[in-house]
């Protein structure tokens, strides 16, 4: 590896030298050959030298500090890697980085409903799934008839949801609280908009719900590949302090909310937040029932002929 | 984050996240935008290198192999997205690579100072100097080693250059900025041995 020139018949040169002194500083050397650059440095006043300014310039150089780069570089790159992403081949992508735990949520969701639906069916039983988990495709139909178990608040201030699993025993203790706990409720309403999105998902999910239910819903927050290329199931909403309010799957029905006369004011703090075609939308009530909407870089909202209570009425249930 | 978080990210990216590119570009745009700010020494050319090295390597990352850390592989970019802004602006006759005697004139002058011996923030300073007259292939090498702790195969995967290539270049640099000291001005006093113990003891010790 390393070419030595001290076998030679001649004495190395000062410049050979100060090359074992440049290597000296990088860690470079055999022990052989620090000690004959250190025995060269003590008798030679010209490399002792070069050997301190060796010295001083590494040390100058790792004084400097570091530049903190301007926020734009992020910034920019984020919005590069944005207007460059693939089209999610699905009506509603979600890409907004600003909202990039919710694709995961989507898909802890979609397991939730797995499990919601075995609950119903008796499939996901821990029994059944300890002894005889591979034939849960056949119940894949039942799953898509059935929703996701979000639970909104009564208040409208965007609390987390609970999305409830079909057995407490079967999630971790502590882990994802916002998505364990006991099955109380039957499901409350059955969305039609949700099925056939939920269908893809379903497929891609299930054999991690079959294969690593011990874990909890926390091995679940991981997508595998194929659930994270693939389409949201429903619009994950975020509430006013960024908790996930919930999923709206009937997006005809938002759609016709994002309508009405453009107001002058500023714009007030979102109740919820979502993400349509993209675009990040947000969402208020006027504190008299009414709903506020505009999007991202809007910068006055536009009052909604549908009121906020139409708006919480698409999320799912 | 360490090489297995890093690992998970680049894979939900790979999966179809691209926002969690994010995290990555966090993690690394301090290393990358001084490299280029080093490299360029202008902050605007420092900000488009930066953001055209991390979209890059977002197109790219199919093909990171993970054999080499992420961050010598985001170096690499960076550094030849400077080399070719170096390149071409070197082209251009205004070019600030090739100006250095006119530009001299906006520095400091160490000799014009009276006092022969320099503080050490002084000394600093004329490194930093040398540094900037240095080539620039010279000076990246240079401090990927003492700025960034690199070792020379890293430096080697972010230059593109054999190790050994990269052992002496460091050298030549190290070589070439002493001149550059030396020629511009009192930085190494007739008394090296005094020298020696007040601003390279420290070092010394190593030996």
């Amino acid at each position: 590896m390393r070419k030595k020139r001290k076998g030679a018949a001649c004495v190395p040169s000062c410049e050979y030298y100060q090359a074992l002194m440049s290597r000296l500083l990088d860690g470079d050397l055999t022990a052989e050959e620090q000690a004959a650059a250190q025995e060269h440095i003590r008798s030679c006043p010209d490399c002792a030298r070069v050997w301190d300014a060796f010295c001083q310039m590494g040390e100058a150089i790792r004084g400097e500090a570091m530049v903190e780069p301007p926020p734009a570089l992020a910034r920019g790159v984020m919005d590069r890697v944005a207007a460059h992403s693939r089209p999610a081949p699905a009506p509603i992508p979600v890409q907004s980085h600003r909202l990039r735990s919710w694709k995961k949520l989507a898909a802890a969701a979609c397991f939730v409903v797995l499990v919601a639906a075995g609950a119903v069916t008796g499939v996901f039983g821990r029994d059944a799934r300890t002894t005889g988990g591979g034939n849960t495709a056949s119940y894949l139909p039942e799953a898509k008839s059935e929703t996701a178990y979000v639970h909104l608040p009564e208040d409208a201030g965007g609390s987390a949801e609970t999305v409830r699993t079909a057995d407490p025993a079967d999630s971790a203790p502590g882990a994802g609280s916002a998505l364990s706990g006991a099955a109380d409720s039957a499901p409350l309403e059955n969305n039609s908009a949700a099925a056939p999105q939920m269908a893809p998902e379903a497929e891609g999910t299930e054999e991690e719900a079959v294969e690593a239910p011990e874990e909890g819903i926390m091995a679940i927050m991981e997508p595998p590949q194929a659930a994270a290329d693939s389409v949201p199931l429903a619009l994950p909403v975020q509430g006013a302090d960024g908790s996930d309010a919930g999923l709206i799957a009937d997006t005809a029905a938002l759609r016709a909310l994002l309508t009405g006369e453009a107001l002058d004011g500023p714009l007030p703090e979102p109740d919820y937040t979502l993400s349509l075609d993209g675009e990040t939308c947000f969402f208020a009530g006027d504190g008299d029932g009414g709903l506020l909407w505009w999007r991202g870089g809007d910068t006055a909202p536009t009052r909604s002929p549908a009121s906020l209570a139409d708006l919480e009425a698409l999320f799912l249930d | 984050m360490t090489r297995e978080e890093e690992r998970l990210v680049i894979l939900q990216v790979l999966a179809g996240d691209a926002s969690r590119f994010e995290v990555l570009v966090r993690a690394y745009e301090k290393g990358v935008y001084n490299l280029a700010l080093r490299m360029l020494k202008n902050e605007q050319d420092a900000l488009d290198a930066s953001q055209e090295a991390f979209f890059r390597a977002w197109r790219a990352l199919e093909d990171f192999r993970g054999d080499s850390k992420f961050s010598v592989w985001l170096y690499r970019m960076t550094s030849n997205i400077c080399l070719d802004m170096l390149r071409r602006a070197s082209r251009r006759p205004e070019a600030s690579l090739t100006d250095e005697e006119g530009g001299e004139a906006d520095l400091p002058d160490p000799a014009a100072d009276p006092h022969r011996a320099l503080e050490r923030r002084e000394v600093r300073r004329a490194i930093r100097e040398g540094l900037d007259r240095l080539e620039p292939e010279f000076r990246q090498v240079l401090l990927l080693r003492e700025m960034d702790g690199l070792t020379y195969d890293e430096i080697g995967q972010v230059t593109g250059l054999e190790p050994g290539t990269v052992k002496s270049r460091i050298f030549r640099a190290r070589r070439k900025l002493a001149a550059i000291l030396t020629e511009r001005g009192n930085f190494f006093a007739p008394e090296p041995s005094n020298e020696e113990e007040k601003e390279g003891g420290g070092v010394r010790a190593q030996l």
